[in-house]
Order: structure tokens, then C-alpha cells, then sequence
């Protein structure tokens, strides 16, 4: 989506229509924000189920 | 007045319909709306108090927008954002979270360690002195059995067979010729015999068996060596040896040990075997 807004607002520099390019630029970059959020919180999902699963193995031994 | 009646209603009405375009919410403000309020009350994103605020100042920037250019594209493209912003704290809510729960883990993890490793080593320092007990008694154990032993090497012989450790006294110091009474002398040694076997620890099976010379008749001997094996159980017991553990038993002139034509070799084979199952490690023969 971000990478669609930026090819809108290219087109918009592309005719001169800045204001419409700087609002395409504000939504590529709320785009991205939150891309980028979305991709880091799968990574860190990912280490606190590592983490966690760990924890239940170390129990287990434990037992 | 009916012109004035028209123009005001016409005024009314001009008034309505512009109010109803300025408070008609885009679809892009209505969902910035409702992703703000979900973001507000989102639990993970209370751990990011700044990006929800940052998704609240971007929502009034769509609403102030909308308000004084609704329907415009600058209405749609901040309320977009607005939308994206009140995403974005959910988001980032949530990778916090995450690492939070990362964090506990990881702590859960460390405390989980350290009490195995105190349970561990406090076992094992249990053991370690458990053992060091063992050990010291074993040692003590094994001490009073050499001095047992070493007892009885002074006053018996002493051997190790298969059948077990085999203490040998002579008939002849135990008991009257032909009788079965012991002799005065024989009950300090008996005695000492006794006292050695007890200091030795657990006292295992013991058989105390008598033998006799060639000399008489068959069921005399025999006769008279369980009369003797029986005198030294009894004395044995009397000296505080377990009476179950003990048996008597006559062999006759069974076994000798030395031939019955000589005067010494007869005076050999009349004797008492006291034979102790499982024998000892210590047992030592001094030829007596």
C-alpha cells in the first residue's frame, strides 16, 4: 500500500499537483509505519513463543 | 411577509443542508473513528501511551479537517492517516507485549535455573555427607573387624575355606579326655572367641562342629562331638552370640585333619571347627 501511495504521489510531483503529492507522501509514510510495526511484532511474537516454549521444557526437566 | 417567510425557510434550509455536508463523516473518518476508540481501549496499546496519543492528535487533525473541508481529499487523506496512526499504536502495542512477555519469560527461565541448580547442589552436598558417613562407618567397620581378627589369631587358627572363615581349637585345650564338659581354661578362650566374633560386626550363620580321633567306636565319637559342639554353642550363646544363628553339630571322627596313628596326629584331629558363614576378609592363620 505504502509503495502504491508513492507511486500516486510521484505521479502528482509528476504534474505539478504538490499538495496532493504531500498528502499521498503522509498516507505512504502511515503505510509504511505501520509495516514496518506489523513485521517487527512477528519477529518479537516469534521470540516470546521461543522464550516461553523454554521455559515449559526447563519445567518439564524439572519434573 | 410571505416573501420574508420564504427566504427564511430557503435560508433554513440552505443552512441544513450545508450543515448536513460539514458533519457527514467520510468513510475514512468514520473508520479513523472507530480504530481510535479500539486503540483507546486496547489493553497493548496502553503499554505505547505515546503513539496513542500520537493517533489521538492525528484524529483531531482529520476531524478539524473534515470540518472545515469536508469531502475533500485532504478530509480523506488525514483521516487515512488517522487510521493508520490508531493502527499503528495497536501494533506497536502489541510488540511491546510481546517483549514483555519475552522479558518474563526469560526471568521465569533464569529463576527456573537457579532453583535446579540449588536443588542440585544440595542434593548432592546431601549425598557427599551421606556418603562421608558411609564411609566412616565403613571405616570403623572395617577397623573393629581387623582387631577382631587380630584377637582371634592369638588364641585360635583362623583360615578361609568356601564353606566360610574357619576357627580351629584344639579338643585337647577345651575339654577332659573322653568328656564333654569344658575346661576352665577353655572358657576364657571360648570366651575370647566370642568377644571377637561379636566385635566383628554382624554376626553372620555360624556352625560349630566337633570332631574326634579314630580311637572307639563310631557312634561314640560321634555321640561324644555333638555332646562338645553342643558345650561350646551353648557356652558361645551363653557369651552373647544370637542362639538362632548358631548351630551344633557332631561330625565324629569324620574329616580328619592329621593322620589317627600318631599320638599328635590324633591329638590334631580331636578338635572344634567354629565355622562362620561368609567368612571374613580379615581372617588370617597362625598355625595354632
Amino acid at each position: 500500500m505504502a509503495t502504491d501511495a508513492l507511486a500516486s504521489a510521484q505521479k502528482a510531483i509528476d504534474d505539478n499537483d504538490n499538495d496532493r503529492a504531500r498528502l499521498l507522501l503522509n498516507q505512504a509514510q502511515a503505510d509504511a509505519d505501520l509495516a514496518l510495526a506489523l513485521a517487527r511484532g512477528s519477529a518479537d511474537k516469534k521470540s516470546a513463543q521461543d522464550a516461553q516454549a523454554k521455559v515449559v521444557d526447563l519445567s518439564k526437566q524439572a519434573q | 411577509m410571505k416573501i420574508s417567510t420564504i427566504a427564511l425557510v430557503t435560508s433554513f434550509f440552505a443552512v441544513s443542508l450545508g450543515g448536513c455536508a460539514a458533519t457527514t463523516p467520510t468513510p475514512e473518518l468514520i473508520g479513523a473513528r472507530q480504530a481510535y476508540d479500539q486503540a483507546r481501549t486496547d489493553k497493548n496499546a496502553a503499554l505505547v501511551p505515546d503513539s496513542v496519543l500520537s493517533a489521538k492528535q492525528s484524529l483531531d487533525k482529520a476531524e478539524s479537517m473534515h470540518a472545515d473541508h469536508p469531502q475533500s481529499d485532504e478530509d480523506r487523506s488525514f483521516s487515512y492517516v488517522a487510521l493508520r496512526r490508531s493502527e499503528l499504536s495497536m501494533a506497536l502495542g502489541a510488540n511491546a507485549k510481546a517483549k514483555q512477555d519475552e522479558s518474563t519469560s526469560a526471568a521465569n527461565y533464569g529463576n527456573l535455573q537457579n532453583t535446579l541448580r540449588t536443588d542440585a547442589v544440595e542434593k548432592l552436598g546431601a549425598a557427599r555427607g551421606a556418603l562421608a558417613v558411609s564411609e566412616t562407618g565403613l571405616a570403623a567397620a572395617n577397623a573393629r573387624a581387623a582387631r577382631a581378627m587380630e584377637s582371634l589369631a592369638k588364641i585360635a587358627q583362623v583360615k578361609e575355606e568356601a564353606r566360610g572363615m574357619v576357627i580351629t581349637l584344639s579338643g585337647q585345650v577345651l575339654f577332659v579326655t573322653g568328656k564333654a564338659e569344658l575346661l576352665p581354661s577353655a572358657q576364657d578362650q571360648l570366651g575370647q572367641v566370642a568377644k571377637a566374633l561379636i566385635d566383628q560386626g554382624e554376626i553372620n550363620p555360624i556352625v560349630v562342629e566337633g570332631y574326634t580321633d579314630s580311637v572307639g567306636s563310631d557312634a561314640n565319637n560321634l555321640k561324644l562331638s555333638q555332646s562338645r559342639a553342643e558345650a561350646v554353642r551353648s557356652f558361645l550363646v551363653s557369651k552373647g552370640l544370637p542362639g538362632d544363628k548358631l548351630t551344633a553339630n557332631g561330625r565324629g571322627k569324620s574329616n580328619p585333619v592329621a593322620s589317627n596313628d600318631t599320638p599328635d596326629g590324633r591329638a590334631n584331629n580331636r578338635r572344634v571347627e567354629i565355622v562362620v558363614a561368609g567368612g571374613s576378609a580379615n581372617a588370617v592363620s597362625n598355625g595354632k
